[in-house]
């Protein structure tokens, strides 16, 4: 009996469904990003904003790779329902904590995906992901670095005012 | 001519020649290449058969799937969907195993 399947899908059916997953979670970390982009502009916080428009972008650019490797492998790409995302915060800070608090779950979705390569021994997946595992390095380190702006300056007017202004500068030199 | 797997009411062949699926059911016969067979098993995967049963509403006692592009429909009550789901889902791990089979007698031997 030939072995049909193989000959025309790469990735395993198990794997495509957590790919599917996956870029449901990219296109809801993009979703949500906007909505933080909206509220920092509200609020005037400019860097915040563009900080967050710019995330929501490359949210979209994540979930597009991942999208193209999945129609690339044989598989069928799904185009995902995202649901409302939050668009009240009571802070800045409180912005870039569910922001991380986001990204820790994408990194943890991620290297889930790692793992059931692994065990299914699909190395040109794990091989795909490990740009998202690198990625997600960035990510959670350039958050991480501007909350702690929020401990070393505190929250008052000017300080936020500080906190805004350096957003855009920080970034990950490996 | 392969059979892949069945059920009740239902087979999966697979033809070797043609390169692809004989799904009959009820005695209807669907013939699907494997981007079709795996576009309907996504498809099948979908409903969520749990929420249908639990449902009041009495549109979802009957499920319109289509079928190849939309050439064909399959109709299923929510009991027919069950046993589709089985035939279908069934019908995937017995060509995942197959693969495995291949790699692990045919493919083992090149290195
Ligand atoms: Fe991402
Ligand atoms: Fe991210």
């Amino acid at each position: 009996m030939k072995d049909l399947l193989r000959q025309r899908v790469a990735v395993q059916d198990s794997i495509i469904k957590k790919l599917n997953n996956q870029v449901k979670l990219e296109a809801q970390a993009s979703a949500a990003y906007l909505a933080m982009a909206a509220w920092c502009d509200q609020n005037a916080y400019d860097h915040s904003a563009k900080f967050f428009y710019e995330q929501s972008s490359e949210e979209r650019e994540h979930m597009m790779k991942l999208f193209h490797y999945i129609s690339d492998m044989g598989g069928i790409a799904v185009s995902p329902a995202v649901a409302g995302s939050q668009s009240e915060f009571s802070s800045l800070k409180e912005v870039f904590e569910t922001a991380l608090e986001n990204e820790i779950n994408v990194t943890e979705s991620i290297n889930q995906i790692v793992s059931d390569c692994r065990k299914n021994n699909d190395f040109a997946t794990e091989n795909f992901m490990q740009w998202f595992v690198k990625e997600q390095v960035e990510e959670e380190f350039v958050i991480r670095r501007i909350l702690d702006y929020f401990e070393m300056l505190g929250e008052d007017p000017k300080s936020l005012l500080m906190i805004d202004e350096r957003v855009g500068g920080v970034s990950y030199g490996e | 001519m392969h059979l892949i797997h069945q059920t009740e009411n239902g087979q999966i062949v697979q033809a070797d020649k043609e390169n692809c699926f004989y799904m009959t059911y009820k005695g209807m016969e669907y013939k699907m290449n494997v981007c079709s067979f795996i576009a309907f098993k996504s498809k099948i995967d979908t409903y969520n058969l749990e929420l249908m049963l639990m449902s009041d509403v009495t549109k979802n006692d009957l499920e319109i799937i289509p079928l190849c592009n939309k050439d064909r429909f399959l109709v299923l009550t929510l009991e027919e969907m069950i046993e589709v789901k089985h035939l279908v889902q069934g019908a995937l791990v017995m060509l995942e195993l197959n693969s495995i089979v291949h790699q692990r007698i045919n493919r083992a031997n090149l290195v």
